[in-house]
């Protein structure tokens, strides 16, 4: 298959962008989404995970995924909202093996230092290797839940939406996730 | 300054090294590993049909095979009543009544009532009416004891009356379901059609003398209408 693999039923997604009827009703390549998308999924796959070596994998792996259920969107502002969905689940598998191979000894503990960019004062990113620290001893859905809400940023009903959950299992997970971390940064 | 605000403060710090190259070198494993995985796909497909053709086959022989409990063997099945199961009774269950008699004229009707009567729809459905007389008439001769004898007896007068116009057989076929076994659910249908038989046959007194007896019997039966037209055309 060439790089100018196309899809059927994305056609609206970009249409916004580009304000053109026409350019909506084309069908938009794999790579056009990519192209537009990956740093986003790539951002937020390592907040999620705090590990560089991991982004690659995930990527490629919510693109994989997405591509079905992208052909299936119809809603233009949906694109992102859907690769979000799809990079937390691909990362709820990632941390689940992680923690698999963990108690077998075979995860090596994760330099979360490097996690910051390089212009982050010397607190801030040891405050940050502490959070990623105490997150790996929280339930991967706390976790998840966490991340988005406090280092993503995404607003609480946003949160459920990605996580697959309601508002409520939300709003809950992320409180039990603060409170572990409260204590333990006390 | 709580957790959350100190990490509202953080937000921006924690961003991938992501750059074109990078990007070029992930997407380019993409189309390779969705080609691959509509292979698998095509691969399991093709396998879960080949499975699937594999037990029907299995089934198919284990159908004609003899059956087992009558030697005395016991073997456990996946679905021993569809192994056991003709095909032609499953073609009729699925309302293929054309096939199911294709099948039929083919196999060997075992001297059981349900499938007696089964085998004697599917002739009448599937246009034979003529070759459903003699498995009813079997259950009547054979079986006038089982629970399903009634229901021969009430679809004989029917095939008698309205697929072979013989009213006159036909309204002795309805008037033996009440002698029958299994009859209670049936004697209000049988007499109401059994009045029509004897009307169409024409012999007047006894169309009137059934039609009178359902009357007298349902007088808010099912049949009402047709019975006291029936009643009042006869006199």
């Amino acid at each position: 298959m060439d790089r100018a693999t196309r899809l059927d039923g994305v056609c609206a997604a970009l249409g916004p962008r580009t304000g053109s009827a026409d350019m909506a009703e084309e069908r938009i390549s794999l790579e056009l989404i990519f192209r537009r998308y990956s740093r986003y999924v790539a951002a937020v796959a390592l907040r999620l995970l705090g590990r560089d070596d991991e982004i690659d994998d995930v990527v490629q792996e919510v693109f994989l995924q997405a591509v079905r259920g992208l052909e299936r969107l119809r809603e233009p502002g949906a694109v992102k909202g859907w690769l979000a969905t799809v990079t937390v689940r691909v990362a709820r598998r990632k941390l689940r093996m992680r923690r698999v191979r963990g108690f077998f000894g075979l995860d090596d503990r994760p330099a979360y230092a490097q996690i910051a960019t390089a212009e982050t004062p010397p607190d801030e990113r040891a405050l940050l290797a502490r959070v990623y620290t105490l997150l790996d001893g929280l339930t991967v859905s706390e976790r998840l839940a966490w991340t988005l809400r406090h280092v993503e940023g995404e607003k609480l009903d946003a949160v459920a939406r990605i996580c697959g959950v309601s508002l409520a299992t939300a709003k809950r997970r992320i409180a039990s996730a603060q409170a572990k971390l409260d204590k333990a940064l006390r | 300054m709580s957790l959350d605000e100190r990490m509202a403060a953080l937000r921006g710090r924690v961003e991938p090294d992501w750059n074109d190259a990078r990007a070029e070198r992930v997407f380019a494993g993409v189309p390779a590993q969705l080609q691959r995985r509509r292979t698998r796909r095509i691969v399991a497909a093709v396998s879960l049909v080949l499975m699937t053709a594999g037990v029907a086959v299995w089934r198919g022989r284990a159908a004609e095979a003899p059956p087992l409990v009558a030697h005395g063997v016991r073997r456990p099945l996946v679905n021993p009543r569809r192994v056991d199961e003709p095909r032609w009774k499953r073609l009729a269950e699925r309302g293929d009544w054309g096939r199911a008699w294709d099948v039929l004229r083919e196999s060997e009707l075992r001297d059981e009532p349900g499938e007696l009567v089964l085998a004697a729809e599917v002739a009448r459905r599937s246009g034979h009416p003529q070759d459903a007389l003699l498995p009813l008439k079997l259950v009547l001769d054979q079986h006038a004891s089982d629970a399903r004898a009634a229901h021969a007896a009430l679809l004989l007068g029917r095939v008698l009356m309205e697929d072979l116009s013989r009213p006159r057989d036909a309204a002795l076929a309805f008037a033996q379901v009440r002698t029958l076994a299994g009859h209670a659910a049936l004697d209000e249908d049988a007499l109401a059609h059994e009045a029509e038989a004897w009307w169409r046959a024409g012999d007047i007194p006894h169309a009137t003398a059934c039609a009178r007896e359902y009357l007298r019997l349902w007088p808010d039966g099912a049949q009402l209408g047709a019975v006291r037209h029936l009643n009042e055309t006869s006199r």
